[in-house]
């Protein structure tokens, strides 16, 4: 009995993957992606960036291919997981590299549970993972509707949601902006079970959230 | 104990009728051959919370399993009925 569990846990220490490639291409990166970007983060509610502690899954509109590297922008502070759809994975060498960089593997024509479970126990291990709820890059000023799964997610591990906003960003060499908002306790908004329906409108909570923080921009700093 | 295929359809009804909500109505002459998708309306994140409410209820784990894997309620029973205790 004590050798199976030995080799369990020699299992789970093997399967741990290593942060070095990850905090390679973050430290070797910051240089040229802040005089690139010029990124510009706005806590729009109550908490500040140390205020966001522990798991939590962070939710951005999609706008382009750069978006997870402005999420790493926002929470320079932290690791961030990203979920990336199966369709990047196509050589070894992408599939390696997006490995060494923590990503969670997503088949959006046949989604399989094991990224479900992936999502939610790095979650419960403090770590934050970024999800894009539109589930697709979004070129137009209309924000698509959210797939109800990252709320799912969320609740089923009892971590919060953080909104983030991208807004549009024009050029390639515009500044670019993020906009977050305050943590939202799903859990607590949903109930411990809750329906379909309850997780539909806690989601669309979620979307006007972001709509709000788009609102904000719009109104208190594009103007100037 | 072993759960019978009744018992395992009899709560699957009130995982699917969390699912569905409103329009759980058409579950009363739900049988084994009705499609997921189409014949119960699920889209791709109802049925992944039917199968979070499957984990929770029958205390098993669905891995190494796709979505594309359930296409009818039979293939959700055969599932639970060789993973549950």
């Amino acid at each position: 009995m004590n050798s199976t569990n030995e080799q369990k846990s020699k299992k789970k220490k093997k399967k741990r993957k290593s942060y070095f490639l990850y905090d390679f291409v973050k430290v070797t990166g910051i240089l040229p992606v802040l005089v690139w970007m010029r990124p510009k983060v706005i806590f729009a509610g109550k908490c500040k960036r140390k205020d966001y502690k522990g798991g939590m899954l962070v939710c951005c509109n999609h706008r382009g291919f750069t978006d997870p590297i402005m999420a790493h922008c926002v929470f320079w502070n932290r690791r961030l997981h990203c979920l990336a759809t199966k369709d990047l994975y196509n050589t070894k060498l992408k599939n390696w590299f997006f490995n060494q960089l923590h990503c969670i593997q997503v088949d959006k024509q046949n989604f399989s549970m094991d990224s479900f479970h992936t999502v939610t126990e790095d979650l419960k291990n403090d770590k934050m993972v970024l999800i894009f709820p539109e589930g697709q890059v979004n070129h137009t000023d209309e924000m698509l509707s959210f797939k109800a799964g990252e709320v799912l997610m969320a609740h089923r591990a009892g971590k919060p949601v953080v909104p983030v906003y991208f807004p549009e960003y024009g050029k390639w060499y515009n500044r670019r902006v993020a906009i977050v908002g305050d943590p939202i306790n799903v859990r607590e908004m949903c109930g411990k079970i809750p329906t379909m329906e309850k997780l539909k409108e806690v989601n669309e909570y979620v979307r006007n959230i972001e709509l709000s923080l788009k609102e904000l921009y719009e109104s208190k700093y594009l103007k100037k | 104990m072993a759960m019978t295929r009744d018992e395992i359809k009899e709560k699957l009804k009130e995982v699917l009728k969390m699912a569905m909500g409103t329009s759980a109505d058409g579950l009363i002459k739900c049988s084994e051959e009705d499609r997921l998708n189409e014949d119960l309306g699920l889209n791709s994140v109802g049925i992944l919370y039917v199968v979070v409410a499957i984990e929770e209820f029958f205390d098993i784990q669905f891995q190494g399993v796709g979505f594309g894997d359930f296409k009818t309620v039979k293939d959700v029973i055969d599932y639970i009925e060789q993973h549950a205790e």
